[in-house]
């Protein structure tokens, strides 16, 4: 269906009128008007005319209407494949739908006939190209904006509309992709899969293939830890009975019995080469004992030579011993004599050292008596002067005792009488004063005590003045002036002269005087006691009570004064000593000589004697060689004996250690049979323990439990692989099927789409039925995001695809554009006209625009608007 | 004539970890209730004697509780005579467990721990073969081909270990020969170590274990009553059954078109013996999506009935059905896109088993989604 002509009337601005656009050609035809020209009034009118029945009474419709009111006519002269038509429809007041032929003039359909065929005439199942191919005023994208239900109902229309067009070229999309069911499918298949598995496929941490696959780990580790246990138990159990085996061999006791039995035979060996020993141990014996025997006797015979020449040295011995002995004793006696006198000497030089040490004693006595004599009579001077001092001493402190008020007491009474005078003179100049002038012979009195005229009488206290003949008067001083001051000071006068014992003042100060006195004389006292006694008196007292009474120059008795001195009868009398001492040392020497030479002698004379009593009993030399003789023959015997003995004797050392090699293997096998047995009962205790445990009961339950979670956590991993097979499956298959789907439109699309973008894919949304996504080279961008310009291009393009695809269903339907491409740059627009003339060849384009000087690139046929008053559609 | 219950591998204390823990504690506590158990039987038949072929204890060093607790159920039975040999789990080497159990031990309990033959009964010789270690490495029953025993006298062999490659933990040079009980003319010979029920020859039975613990084995447990009349003659073995919990391993083969919640509910038990069943499924073969949306919703229905349920669907391949995809997306969008490769993924031999089952399981997923989706 191509259209034609435009006919309206009474439609919006053209209220009264009639506006016709007529002379649209088959390709493009460009409508350029100004604004408020009309042109969106022709693209709203001819939208009604096609798809809003005649009898409606929608707001669409309404909107037609001018502000007049009034019925709204539109007709259009299109030419279909059957020939040209005009179709009309009168909305809203005298409601009508007519399609007349026009080559013959007759109506072809009225009323519900006239909408049925326009239906068929532009496609019924196409559900409104006019939305898909037809782009309003300001609608620069794919569908009306906004989320109203106007807009929401509008773009579900465009995209049944699509999708109808789409299904029509390509089938049915849920047909093609699975539609809701592939997507329920596909939600399945992820949501299983991610149940068992993460997003890289491995297992999920606490989804049952994770636990599967942790159990395993787990029973794995415990399966090894018991495998261990019990094959330690095995060979244990294998070991035990090998070594009950060993232990109960009846071959190695037999053996042991063998071998005990040949170590006794060998012992037996072995005492007989020990008795045999013995017999050469014993011939050896002989044999020595018998060169000892020679040896005896040839030591006996060099001896007999020994012992002449010894009774020879022993006469000689005793010659010289008696010689000695001689010559000792005279020595001796001369000797004893010279001790003898120097003894003498000695006594003498002692007892005149006595006498000499007795005279000067004597003389050391009277000189100590005369000594103490002359300090008695000091002592008794200084005794004596003490005691006057101290006499004067004590009357001091007597005086000190009877006045006790010291200067500094004495300052405090004067001090404290010094302020109860200044505190009455005080007290005095600011009392009352009374000043009496008697006329009279009469006087005043106070307290019966005449007031003296013409002088002031301090008033301190209320005082009563008695007036002779007037009566009295009494006078009150003011409050504050009292008598308290003087009256605590001189308490405090009275308490002080009190405490030191005075009357008054005056007292006071002669007690004073006498202190100071007194303390002066005390001083001097204690400085002369001092001087004369610094021990004190009772020291000198003590030292006179010690010293000597007896009366001096009393000679000793019996003492020679005129004899020698001490020191030269010690002299004397050391000399004499030392004589005695040499004396004495040559008697004792003299007399031990002596006692030497005697015993010497005794020896000597004894030896010789005994020697001659001996020689007695000697064997004589003849006895001696036949000896001699006797004994060599008995050495030769022995050592034949010997010798024979020696190699006679048995292999001991070879039987020894044949005995100790048997000994030691016993001994082995003894240690190796106690080893087993220690063995066996660490064993039993290892193997106990091990069965109590029932270690390998365990081990099978871990066993069949591993195989278990094995088989389950294949199982997971099974259905893993097959879900992850069955997702790739759906996946590719719904991609490609997508593809297929919108591979018409693509194919529509990209030559024109490479105008704008050359080498540019689309990417097409199977719910929008819409372009979603475009990709230049590496780059991929959302439709949405595209500047307004791109994204206005691009869906002009869709449309133009899509008036394409219509086409090529048979099924031409005009596209046309209500100021469009407002977004687009002189570039792009160029490029946009290019495409439009393209698509022009074989499809009716209708552009309107107010931009005249953009669109007169675009060309085509240019056809005016024309309108007239009043005048009938036809 | 001499009557006796043969039983083997309690293994009592089995710990049974893989599964929770109210379920361990009745499997370990069905374990030591079968002493009761055997004695009662013991006494139903008339038989004097129990031997019980080994693993009695599931370690060789079982908790102490565990063994004392044994200790007093044997002591319990007391007119029962218990013959206890050691096997691989408490073989001999488990010496801390026979000095235990010999230092306690009641009167009427009788280890053999010896090998060789002694009298168990008036004319009735033993001849036991203790396992010395948990792998001997040889025939610990060789030795009764040259064991004398009193003449006429019932030879009864008791054992422990495989007869051929069939043991949890056997190694070939540890298979005692098959025909041991013909070579050693004995008259019985009491074998344990297979857990299931097996007959080798009319002189030679394993028990199985009397309370099962594996789904390995699919038949009921049981224990057998033995009669021996006479020195030469065979044997009267019937079998006893003693299992409390039942476990069950299905094998389903799916094949699109089935209903899979009525073929599971068709092989597993009546609702009241749920309780007391462990199962064990493994599905093969292919179901559509919605077919094998309707099994893992009936698995995940039915899975509380039972005191243990376990599947593998990894052998369950996914048939190619439009009707499935357009249960998806009928409308060949992304959704029947991303199923379509899938599916593709789940089927494209040239990928690796493990990206397969991840396609396999991701289609079953997203069918599962799109059901939920679609409300």
């Amino acid at each position: 269906m191509k259209i034609r002509a435009i006919t309206l009337r009474n439609v919006r601005r053209f209220a009264g009128q009639t506006a016709r656009l007529a002379g649209i050609a088959d390709g493009i035809t460009t409508i350029c008007e100004p604004n408020e020209s009309g042109k969106s009034t022709f693209f709203d009118a001819l939208h009604a005319l096609f798809f809003i029945d005649h009898k409606a009474n929608t707001a669409e419709l309404r909107a037609l209407q001018p502000y007049s009111k009034g019925a709204v006519e539109v007709a259009a002269e299109v030419e279909t494949e059957t020939g040209r038509f005009r179709i009309e429809k009168r909305f809203l007041g005298s409601k009508n739908a007519t399609v007349t032929d026009l080559d013959s003039g007759a109506i072809v359909a009225q009323e519900g006939e006239a909408e049925a065929w326009i239906s068929r005439a532009i496609g019924a199942d196409m559900a409104g190209p006019a939305g898909l191919l037809w782009v309003r005023q300001g609608m620069t994208g794919f569908g009306p904006d906004g989320s109203g239900p106007s807009e929401r109902k509008e773009r579900d229309r465009l995209r049944e509309a699509r999708q109808s067009l789409m299904s029509a070229v390509a089938g049915q999309i849920d047909g093609v992709t699975g539609g809701r069911r592939m997507d329920t499918i596909m939600k399945a298949v992820a949501a299983d899969l991610d149940a068992l598995a993460n997003k890289n496929l491995s297992a999920r941490t606490g989804g049952e293939w994770g636990k599967a696959k942790k159990l395993v780990e787990e029973l794995t580790a415990k399966r090894d830890q018991l495998d261990t246990q019990v094959n330690a138990l095995s060979r244990a159990l294998r070991r035990r009975s090998e070594l009950k085996r060993k232990l109960d061999d009846p071959r190695a006791a037999e053996t042991d019995a063998a071998r005990t039995a040949e170590v006794a035979r060998l012992e037996t060996e072995l005492a007989a080469a020990e008795q045999h020993e013995k017999r050469v141990s014993d011939a050896a014996r002989e044999l020595a004992l018998a060169r000892l025997t020679l040896k005896g006797v040839n030591d006996r015979i060099a001896e007999r030579s020994r012992q002449a020449a010894h009774r020879t040295r022993l006469a000689d011995d005793d010659r010289t011993a008696a010689a000695r002995v001689s010559e000792s004793e005279t020595r001796a006696a001369s000797s004893q004599e010279a001790f003898a006198i120097a003894e003498a000497h000695y006594t003498a030089a002692a007892e005149t050292l006595r006498q000499a040490r007795r005279a000067e004693a004597a003389a050391a006595r009277a000189r100590e008596l005369a000594a103490g004599a002359r300090r008695r009579t000091e002592i008794t001077g200084l005794l004596s002067r003490a005691d006057g001092v101290e006499a004067d001493l004590r009357a001091a402190r007597e005086t000190l005792r009877l006045n006790p008020l010291t200067a500094a007491g004495l300052d405090a009474i004067e001090a404290c009488a010094r302020q109860i005078g200044e505190a009455e003179a005080r007290r005095d100049a600011s009392a009352t004063t009374l000043i009496f002038s008697y006329s009279g012979a009469a006087r005043a009195t106070v307290a019966g005590v005449e007031i003296v005229p013409d002088l002031a009488l301090p008033i301190h206290v209320a005082t009563t003045v008695k007036l002779p003949g007037l009566g009295q008067v009494t006078v009150t001083p003011p409050a504050g002036a009292t008598m308290a001051d003087t009256g605590a000071l001189q308490l405090r006068l009275d308490g002080l002269l009190a405490k030191a014992g005075c009357a008054d003042l005056a007292a006071a100060r002669a007690m004073a005087r006498a202190n100071t006195e007194a303390k002066t004389a005390e001083t001097s006292a204690l400085a002369a006691l001092k001087a004369l006694v610094p021990d004190g008196t009772d020291e000198l007292r003590r030292e006179l009570e010690a010293l000597p009474l007896e009366i001096a120059d009393q000679p000793a008795k019996g003492l020679d004064p005129s004899g020698p001195s001490v020191a030269d009868a010690e002299a004397a009398e050391d000399d004499a000593n030392r004589r005695l001492q040499l004396a004495r040392e040559a008697r004792d020497r003299d007399a031990a000589t002596r006692l030497e030479a005697r015993t010497t002698r005794r020896l000597a004379e004894d030896a010789l004697a005994q020697f001659d009593r001996d020689a007695t009993s000697r064997t004589t030399v003849e006895d001696l060689d036949a000896q001699r003789s006797l004994a060599a023959t008995d050495v030769e015997k022995a050592q034949k004996v010997h010798a024979d003995l020696v190699a006679a004797a048995p292999a001991t050392d070879a039987i020894e250690a044949e005995r100790d090699r048997l000994v030691s293997v016993l001994q082995a096998s003894r240690e190796d049979r106690a080893r087993a047995r220690d063995e066996l009962s660490l064993l039993d205790g290892e193997i106990g323990a091990r069965a109590d445990d029932g270690v390998e009961q365990r081990l099978e339950l871990v066993r069949g439990e591993l195989e278990q979670a094995e088989a389950r956590a294949a199982r997971y991993a099974f259905e893993v692989e097959t879900l992850v097979a069955l997702r790739d499956e759906l996946e590719k298959a719904r991609s490609e099927a997508r593809d297929a789907y919108f591979e018409p439109v693509k194919r529509e699309l990209l030559p024109l789409l490479a105008m704008l973008h050359e080498g540019a894919e689309l990417e097409m949304d199977p719910d929008t039925m819409l372009p979603s996504r475009i990709r230049r080279g590496a780059v991929v961008d959302e439709i949405d995001v595209l500047s307004g310009g791109a994204t206005e291009q691009i869906a002009i393009l869709t449309r133009l695809a899509f008036a394409r695809l219509y086409a090529r269903q048979g099924r031409q339907v005009p596209v046309i554009l209500d100021d469009a491409l407002v977004h687009s740059d002189d570039d792009r627009i160029i490029r946009m006209f290019t495409a439009l003339t393209r698509i022009s060849r074989d499809q009716q384009i209708i552009v309107f625009s107010c931009r005249s000087r953009a669109f007169e690139e675009l060309g085509g046929h240019r056809p005016k608007i024309e309108v007239r008053e009043g005048s009938p559609l036809t | 004539m001499f009557s006796f219950i043969h039983s083997s591998d309690l293994h009592l204390g089995k710990p049974f970890g893989r599964f929770g823990e109210d379920l361990r504690v009745r499997l370990r506590e069905a374990r030591h209730q079968k002493i009761s158990r055997l004695a009662t039987e013991a006494r139903r038949t008339g038989a004097s004697h129990v031997l019980l072929a080994g693993d009695t204890f599931d370690a060789e060093t079982p908790p102490p509780q565990i063994l004392r607790q044994a200790i007093r159920a044997f002591a319990e039975e007391k007119d029962i005579i218990w013959v206890l040999l050691p096997g691989n789990h408490d073989s001999l080497l488990a010496t801390e467990l026979w000095a235990r159990f010999e230092k306690e031990r009641p009167e009427n309990v009788v280890l053999a721990l010896q090998e060789g033959a002694t009298e168990l009964a008036p004319g009735v010789e033993l001849l036991a073969a203790p396992c010395p270690v948990r792998h001997a490495g040889r025939d610990l029953t060789e030795w009764m081909d040259r064991a004398e025993t009193r003449h006429g006298a019932l030879r009864l062999g008791l054992a422990h270990g495989p007869i051929q490659g069939f043991s949890e933990e056997d190694a070939p040079r540890d298979i005692i020969a098959p025909d041991r009980a013909e070579r050693a003319r004995l008259d019985y010979l009491a074998l344990g170590d297979w857990h299931g029920r097996l007959a080798v020859s009319p002189k030679c039975h394993y028990p199985g274990a009397p309370e099962a613990d594996s789904f390995k084995h699919g038949r009921t447990s049981c224990a057998l009553h033995v009669v021996l009349t006479a020195s030469g003659a065979a044997p009267n073995v019937t079998e006893i059954e003693t299992g409390e919990l039942s476990w069950i391993g299905l094998d389903l083969d799916f094949r699109p078109g089935d209903d899979p919640r009525k073929r599971l509910e068709a092989a597993l038990p009546a609702a009241a013996g749920r309780r007391d069943t462990l199962v064990r499924l493994a599905a093969r073969g292919r179901l559509s999506l919605a077919e094998r949306a309707s099994l893992d919703h009936a698995i995940v229905d039915l899975a509380d009935d039972f005191g243990s349920f376990e599947v593998d669907l990894d052998r369950l391949d996914l048939d190619h059905e439009t009707a499935d995809l357009d249960e998806i997306d009928m409308r060949g969008g992304a959704l029947r896109t991303a199923a379509a490769r899938l599916l593709a993924g789940a089927e494209d031999m040239d990928a690796d088993a493990e990206t397969r089952r991840v396609r396999k399981a991701a289609l079953a997923r997203l069918y599962s989604y799109a059901l939920a989706a679609r409300g």
